[in-house]
């Protein structure tokens, strides 16, 4: 796109977004919520319009990562923090799916469900704005004044709204992050001073990148053939942690299906279609790029952790009762895919972790969704409860079946993209783990369907006697969401033709320091067939 | 050992440049007068009538800090045969000081009426106190610093005990007045020590002297650490902290909302001037003590107000391990240029925030018993949005959040710590914030909160133009110096560049 | 055929039903039942008229140019770096169309036969936009040539076919046969993803250098990779896998896997009767004529493969047969008219397995294609049956229906015995691969003896069906009230038993006993493998000594079935009683506990093991946390105990430390000794 401040113009524009509308008196709900859906959607056409500018234009970034539309100005000369944002492959489509959720959940926000509108919607555009910066920032400090800025707004919209166990599951979520992203903190800037040490005073990625790795001495870590226990395994356990805690990776996703249960659907939407992806983004952008070594020498754990989340989402899943938390779980099932993919470290499992990221977003929100609708009008969410809706509500049962499938992972939809290009580089980095993955899709397809007949099927339960199907506004916000789940199932190219313009790059600089890794690609497989 | 006499002693008498050099602090003691015989003529009912002539005379007093900055100049200089810096240091603490005791002046009548205590010393004595703030942050002798000490100590002294009818409020002054005086017994034994084995009481030639004194000398060790006690009890650093809670809480709110803030930013400044000025040759020797106490208040700090039921008393709390976030920077100001500034800042960021916070304690007190445990605020967010909405920011401020005061401000002494490659004290200050995050969002979500059906919720008043105005500014401040950071960094950054005494 | 004319006829074959299904599924509702009825049914129509025209072109185009692949656009490019790079495109040759002549003829009597079938149903809109998605994806499955687009196909039948199963959906039983159907099917889809990924990362342009094993692998190392998913591009060189190498047995067992989920295989199989909780009509195109026999057309289509890997292939000859037996041994007893005809299914397309198990690829097809007729000819006419008495399906309840519904009873006459294999359609096929496997191929003749025990059991089973349900006297009100069916659901099946005579005489009658026509017309598409340690000739004359073999042990087989169920003669009730002897009928009632035995190893522990996870895995993972908390509010305890209030505590305090720290700095600075 042209020299225009792109990036800043989508952040600041939702921040403009909330400050309009304080002028807008709160009797007015439905003026606010034209607002919001408005600014919203301006917001998604600009962030469109930059992703086409990704996929059509080459990178006029110049550093190390193929980065567009970049703006570089000085922010804190004194310590070198700048103001440093860009978009590339990776954080193109993420930026989309942002800027659409953000569009979905201004959408079913309404009156008689939300009090206090106007502070809702403000919050929403503040949070869609830090989202934004988070997606767009390259310098390190800033990143974080995003990262965990972006909690500010979810910390009201939780602590506002929802239901009443709310406040215990906001707490801990706040407290589990804001724990994992001080560390990170401490990380940034010992980075910093070591980049100062090495005659720049900088908090720049991009610089960061380009910088040598110096030589670090450390203790042996076990289960690993040459590796050390350097400072930069400590800075990259401290960046880990708080990417696997946003994410979340299992065992640190305890706070993940309290505050499912208890948010509210226009929260969730974006809560759990992208705030949850942030670390996944994170792990590519940062993780993998600054710390190839370490990555490398910890591979096996971190996938080891990635096929837990797998399996132990896809369980957990298998045996919860309450409809929320039966998505919460299979979506920490599938968050453990998009993990493989990264960790795979390999061309195809990061593409595949990035279509993921995207696609799983659009499944999730449409989830959140029917499950809102349903409780909405059966008053419950126990899946024991619930039965034979299909009779009452066909077009919810058309919806939700497509959205299902794409849970599933059914060939055709969007969630098979992700996961088959996933597999693909587990596949190729240690075969074994993309048979778990398998075991991974089997069970997936049993607790979805076991979840999508539980609701639709079998006789019609009392709970669903007398419910009516959508109305024409929530078909209107479901349809889009299922005609994308088939879309992008049988024509992935957009996605992929933009996250294979910036993977190579990152994969390059994640094997600068990748030690004896390659020999570990050779000797595994060899294993499969060998007689 | 220097021979008294050895250095040449000034005989010119003071000039008027001498007083220009402390013309803001002159102007708050013309003000402390004033309002004295202006009591004395002002009808009860026109009290407030007082408040706004007090608001006058610190407007009056911060613009003549501001033309202070300019007139002292990055240089800067001392006045009265250098017992008092007119440096930018001084200048800066100057003007955060008067800031708050602005604020708080604004806020008080509402506060003060409803609780029946409007009297009219209350105005003079916040300024006699303002007045020693000051001269404390610009004191360059160790016998001008006791002086500055004794003056804001004994003002704050009456104003805890202000509220008359009220037994806690008495204890509290009671327990101030003694433990605050066993402090002073500290500070003078430790400067009676130090200018015993110096022989100076001007903190330049002490630093001189100091650096002669090398190789160590035991008693001038001893009284740096006592110097050390004695200060750290008005900052309120663990282990000295014991009177905070007992006194914040049965002070009137309003005079807990001064001293929290302003006695702070005072005695900060000269903590910062004796120890990583004119000490610094030490600093092997007093470093770990310091780092010590900062340990000790982050960990004390937060972990007891994990478990308070009482606004006061866990702001109290908070107050300490703040203290202790900012003597990170005091301790390693020596080895690093952040280490101070990010001290400055931090201090210019806490008043505002802390002051935020006690503010909205203060202008939601009500007629009955003051505004204290935490069931009275549950619901404030149904009944008054903006005001629960502010105290929730300021609550992130506290927490480090960032967009707001409190992270810049935790950031820049983080930074200096693992610039001075004392990376685990940095972890320290990680651990205990994110400790410190459960507290301060407890707090909010019990406003948050609906109270139970049958529960009576407190009555708040309604918040006036004065107290919306003070907790507009405030937020505002928080939020300025979050977001555009140079401003105030650099201010900082010249302030600490023009720091007298220079070593 | 020209590339455009390929393309425009793929996409109108491919888009018509799925046109059908979005106006029967989406207006369908609106505007009623004849609408439905209409679109459902001649969109198939077109799909069958333009599958006429791709045969023709096909027969008329000039050897070697018969197989046209056609892409339509790039499913997903992850650039040279992944080399992932995937193609929407599909191949029509002989192969495929075949299978499309039978999916869209079939089908299209299938349609016309439901019309009268969900009369009164009131989803029918909905049924019939099931079927035609059916359609579609069966089409997208034959003509797919990418291994993706193929695998998108194979689970978009499994989609359907989980659709129509449950299409009753307030039936539990329908609801739970479904959901096993469909996870089944994944078991399979996985199997494939996981072959695809082998055959992507190991398919060369030569022979690899290195020794055959996952080496090759490795991106980059030998360029010579072809990193490719398109299926032509496999076959051409399948041989670069290294002929009877692990990894050629890896991938073909896995395909295989894939093909017996699919194919209702042992052990794969218990999914499919179950599925006749769907309406008949589904079972006739789905569970009995087209989709099961999809795992054939996978081996037949990978054919290039299989040759050159004789362990896999061997493997699968013996499912094939072992499946073929244990289905007939299970279908002697059960007591559902269409779970027998399921068995048989099971069973028959055992044969098609071994067939292609053993090479006789053109074999396996001619199997398929007559079995489609007459088993899809024995559904509708058990539908009409089952029509008549009022959706009673238990045999017990009916009898004496020849004489009360002629036509039906004579058409399902004909679908037995061309079942049975015995002067019609059956004969020929099953003959042709039995004798194949008697001349050559693995295990031979061993499993050709299983094979004509098949053909006894099969004969037995088939007249037992018929006998107990036609012959006799009605065993319920139902059976004696029962009338024939209306004349749009007896059409298809008068065409179907039409076919079922004469299809196998005219294919093999120019060439009396040499190859069929079938034969001839494949052999092109299984000619082009590339040549592996089995190399033959497909297809085979089929010696008169194996018919004559054959057609004996079937003959057997019926007239043991007429004499017990029909005539009966003889009573087979007391042999069964003795002690020895009682245990058999038994384990083929309970279909060798099969359902029992998956539910207690795989099932339940699954399930125990979820609900263990969900009991404890929380809480643990949590402990720490709580474990930290706990720790910090106990000090916060004792800091507010020190927190005494009196002033002499707080002095003590100050005194304390203020020493403490003096003393300790002198003593550190070596001051004080």
């Amino acid at each position: 796109m042209s020299g225009l401040p792109w990036l800043t113009a989508i952040i600041m524009l939702p921040v403009g977004g909330a400050i309009v509308l304080q002028a807008v008196p709160s009797r007015a709900a439905d003026v606010i919520k034209g607002v919001t859906v408005a600014v919203a959607a301006v917001e998604a056409v600009l962030v469109g319009m930059i992703v086409y500018g990704v996929a059509t234009t080459a990178a006029t970034g110049g550093g190390p990562l193929p980065m567009h539309d970049v703006e570089l100005a000085s922010w804190i000369p004194v310590i070198g923090a700048s103001y440093h944002v860009g978009v590339d492959g990776v954080s193109a489509w993420i930026l989309a799916l942002n800027a659409g959720l953000f569009l979905v959940g201004a959408l079913v926000v309404s009156r008689q469900s939300t009090e206090r509108m106007k502070l809702f919607c403000g919050l929403l555009l503040l949070a869609e704005a830090a989202t934004t910066g988070v997606l767009v920032s390259l310098d390190l400090l800033l990143f974080y004044l995003f990262w965990e800025g972006m909690l500010i707004p979810l910390y009201f919209l939780l602590a506002f709204y929802g239901n009443e166990n709310r406040g215990r599951a906001t707490l801990k979520f706040v407290i589990y992050t804001v724990a994992g992203s001080l560390l990170m903190l401490v990380a940034i800037i010992y980075l910093h001073f070591q980049a100062l040490a090495a005659g720049h005073n900088t908090f720049d990625l991009e610089v960061l990148l380009t910088l040598p790795q110096p030589v670090q001495s450390g203790v042996p870590l076990p289960f690993t053939s040459v590796p050390t226990l350097t400072p930069a395994m400590f800075a990259f356990l401290a960046f880990g942690l708080a990417f696997a805690i946003k994410m979340p990776i299992v065992p640190f996703h305890t706070w993940l299906p309290d505050l499912y249960e208890s948010a509210p659907a226009p929260v969730l939407v974006f809560f759990a279609g992208v705030v949850g992806k942030m670390g996944a983004y994170g792990f590519i952008r940062f993780g993998i790029t600054l710390f190839g070594g370490p990555v490398h020498q910890l591979q096996p754990l971190l996938v080891a952790l990635a096929i837990l989340s797998i399996l132990y989402g896809a369980l957990q899943a298998l045996s919860q009762t309450d409809l929320k938390r039966i998505v919460a779980y299979a979506s920490i099932s599938h968050l453990g895919f998009i993990a493989l993919g990264i960790f795979s470290l390999d061309q195809n499992g990061i593409n595949g972790a990035l279509i993921q990221i995207v696609n799983h977003g659009i499944i999730i929100a449409g989830l959140f969704l029917v499950v809102a609708m349903v409780e909405a009008r059966t008053g419950t969410r126990d899946i024991r409860e619930l039965g034979g809706l299909q009779k009452r509500m066909p077009w919810l049962y058309l919806f939700f079946l497509v959205i299902t499938l794409g849970a599933l992972g059914l060939p055709g939809t969007n969630g098979f993209v992700g996961e088959v290009t996933i597999m693909l580089g587990a596949f190729q980095y240690f075969w074994p783990l993309a048979v778990l993955a398998g075991v991974g899709v089997l069970l997936a397809g049993w607790y979805m369907l076991r979840m999508h007949q539980g609701m639709m099927h079998d006789v019609l339960r009392p709970a669903a006697e007398k419910v009516s199907d959508l109305r024409l506004r929530e078909g209107l916000v479901l349809a889009p969401i299922a005609a994308l789940i088939v879309f992008l199932g049988v024509y992935p190219h957009p996605v992929g033709a933009v996250t294979s313009q910036a993977v190579p790059a990152y994969v390059t600089l994640a094997d600068a320091h990748a030690g004896t890794t390659v020999a570990a690609v050779v000797t595994q497989p060899l294993t499969v067939v060998s007689p | 050992m220097t021979p008294l006499g050895a250095l040449p002693l000034s005989t010119a008498t003071p000039g008027l440049s001498d007083l220009a050099g402390v013309l803001p602090e002159l102007i708050v003691a013309g003000g402390f007068l004033l309002l004295m015989l202006l009591d004395l003529v002002v009808p009860p009912s026109r009290r407030t009538w007082l408040a706004a002539v007090s608001g006058l005379v610190l407007l009056g007093a911060l613009g003549a800090s501001v033309y202070g900055w300019y007139d002292a100049g990055a240089a800067g200089r001392t006045v009265f045969f250098g017992a008092v810096a007119y440096d930018r240091l001084s200048i800066f603490a100057d003007c955060v000081i008067l800031v708050t005791s602005l604020l708080t002046v604004v806020i008080s009548p509402g506060y003060l009426i409803r609780r029946h205590l409007h009297h009219g010393e209350y105005y003079s004595l916040v300024m006699a106190a303002t007045a020693g703030m000051m001269l404390l942050a610009g004191a360059t002798s160790l016998m001008v610093i006791f002086l500055a000490v004794e003056l804001l100590s004994i003002s704050l002294y009456i104003l805890s005990g202000f509220s008359r009818q009220e037994e806690r409020s008495q204890e509290a002054a009671v327990k101030y007045l003694l433990l605050g005086s066993f402090a002073s017994a500290f500070l003078l034994f430790g400067m009676a020590l130090v200018y015993g084995e110096t022989g100076h009481t001007q903190l330049a030639q002490i630093a001189l002297a100091m650096d002669r004194s090398l190789p160590l000398d035991p008693l001038l060790v001893g009284g740096i650490i006592l110097i050390f006690v004695g200060l750290a009890f008005k900052v309120s650093a663990a282990p000295f902290h014991a009177w905070t809670p007992d006194v914040y809480q049965g002070s009137p709110t309003s005079v807990t909302t001064f001293m929290s803030v302003a006695t702070k930013v005072a005695a900060f400044i000269v903590l910062i001037r004796l120890f990583d000025d004119t000490f610094a040759s030490y600093y092997a020797r007093w470093s770990p003590v310091v780092i010590g106490v900062a340990i000790l208040s982050m960990v004390i700090g937060n972990l007891a107000a994990l478990t308070q039921t009482s606004i006061k008393r866990m702001l109290a709390y908070s107050g300490i391990a703040q203290a202790g976030y900012i003597l990170i920077g005091v301790a390693v100001g020596v080895s690093t240029v952040l280490g101070v500034e990010g001290a400055l800042y931090y201090l210019a960021a806490y008043a505002l925030t802390n002051l935020g916070a006690f503010a909205v304690v203060t202008v939601m007190s009500g007629r009955g018993e003051d505004l204290d445990s935490y069931d009275q605020l549950r619901g404030l967010w149904h009944r008054r949005p903006y005001v629960a909405a502010a105290m929730a920011f300021f609550l992130l401020s506290l927490a480090g959040f960032p967009f707001t005061a409190g992270f810049v401000g935790k950031f820049l002494v983080f930074a200096a710590a693992i610039q001075g490659h004392n990376v685990a004290l940095a972890m320290w200050g990680i651990g205990t914030s994110a400790v410190s995050v459960y507290y301060y969002l407890r707090v909010s979500l019990i406003m948050f909160q609906r109270p139970a059906a049958e529960e009576r919720e407190y009555e708040w008043p309604r918040t006036g133009w004065a107290g919306s105005s003070v907790l507009a500014v405030s937020a505002a401040g928080t939020l300025v110096l979050g977001v555009f950071v140079v401003l105030v960094l650099t201010v900082a950054t010249m302030a600490h560049a023009g720091t007298l005494p220079g070593t | 055929m020209s590339t455009s004319t390929a393309a425009l006829l793929a996409g109108l074959v491919l888009l018509l039903p799925l046109l059908g299904s979005a106006l029967c599924g989406l207006l369908g509702p609106v505007l009623g039942r004849r609408f439905v009825n209409l679109a459902g049914t001649l969109s198939i129509a077109g799909a069958f008229a333009v599958t006429l025209v791709i045969f023709a072109e096909i027969l008329g185009a000039a050897s070697g140019h018969q197989s046209v692949t056609v892409t339509f656009w790039n499913w997903l490019n992850l650039g040279s770096g992944s080399n992932l790079n995937v193609d929407v495109s599909v191949t029509l040759d002989q192969l495929s169309v075949l299978m499309l002549l039978v999916i869209t003829g079939v089908g299209l009597l299938i349609h016309v036969y439901s019309v009268g079938y969900m009369e009164h149903d009131e989803g029918v809109a909905r049924f019939f936009s099931y079927m035609n998605f059916f359609i579609f994806s069966m089409v997208l499955l034959v003509l797919a040539a990418n291994l993706i687009i193929l695998i998108i196909g194979w689970a978009a039948v499994a989609l359907s076919s989980y659709l129509l199963i449950g299409f009753w959906y307030e039936r539990t039983s329908a609801v739970v046969a479904a959901r096993k159907a469909m996870i089944t099917q994944i078991i399979g889809d996985v199997a494939l993803v996981i072959a695809a990924f082998l055959l992507f990362l190991n398919v060369r342009t030569v022979p690899p250098t290195c020794p055959p094993n996952l080496v090759c692998a490795l991106p980059g190392v030998f360029p010579q990779h072809l990193y490719t998913l398109s299926i032509p591009q496999i076959l051409t060189h399948a041989s670069s896998l290294g002929a009877g190498s692990p990894l050629i047995t890896l991938i073909c067992i896995l395909l295989a896997v894939g093909a017996f989920a699919k194919s209702a295989q042992f052990p794969l199989h218990t999914w499919l009767p179950d599925a006749m909780e769907g309406p008949t009509p589904v079972s006739a195109l789905i569970h009995a004529a087209t989709m099961v026999t999809a795992g054939v057309y996978l081996i037949a289509r990978f054919h290039a493969l299989f040759d050159i890997a004789p362990i896999a292939a061997g493997m699968v000859a013996c499912v094939g047969m072992g499946t073929a037996i244990m289905a007939g041994f299970i279908a002697l007893t059960q007591q559902d008219i269409k779970r027998v005809i399921a068995y048989s299914t099971m069973s028959q397309i055992g044969l098609m397995i071994f067939a292609v198990g053993i090479g006789a690829y053109a074999a396996g097809m001619y199997q398929f294609l007559l079995h489609a007729f007459f088993k899809a000819l024995l559904f509708l006419a058990a539908g009409n049956v089952i029509h008549a008495v009022h959706d009673e399906q238990d045999i017990r309840e009916m009898g004496g229906l020849q004489s009360r519904m002629r036509v039906t009873a004579i058409s399902f006459l004909v679908g037995s015995l061309a079942l049975a294999g015995f002067l019609f359609a059956g004969m020929f096929s099953k003959e042709d691969l039995l004798g194949f496997g008697l001349l050559n191929g693995p295990g031979t003749p061993a499993l050709y003896i299983v094979g004509i025990v098949v053909n006894v059991l099969t004969g037995l089973y088939a007249f037992r069906l018929y006998g107990k349900t036609f012959t006799g006297e009605p065993r319920s009100e139902a059976a004696r009230h029962a009338h024939e069916a209306p004349s749009v659901m007896l059409w298809p099946v008068v065409i179907l038993a039409g076919l079922s005579a004469v299809a196998g005489w005219i294919l093999q009658w120019p060439v009396a006993f040499g190859p069929h026509l079938i034969n001839t017309f494949l052999s092109p598409v299984f000619t082009s493998s590339g040549s592996g340690p089995i190399a033959k000739a497909p297809g085979l004359d089929l010696g008169l000594v194996g018919f004559g073999i054959g057609v004996g042990c079937s003959l057997v087989g019926i007239g043991f079935g007429v004499f017990i169920w029909w005539r009966r003669a003889l009573n087979p009730a007391p042999f069964f009683a003795l002690p020895g002897v009682r245990l058999i009928p038994q384990l083929s009632r309970h279909k060798l506990y099969f359902d029992e035995i998956y539910d207690w190893t795989l099932v339940r522990p699954t399930r125990a093991l979820a609900k263990g996870v969900r009991k404890v895995g929380d809480p643990v993972m949590d402990s720490w946390i709580k474990g930290v908390s706990g720790v910090a509010s106990d000090f916060s305890a004792v800091f507010r105990t020190l927190q005494s209030g009196l002033i002499r505590d707080y002095a003590s305090y100050m005194v304390f430390f203020a020493v403490a720290f003096t003393v300790a700095v002198m003593i550190a600075a070596g001051l004080v000794k």
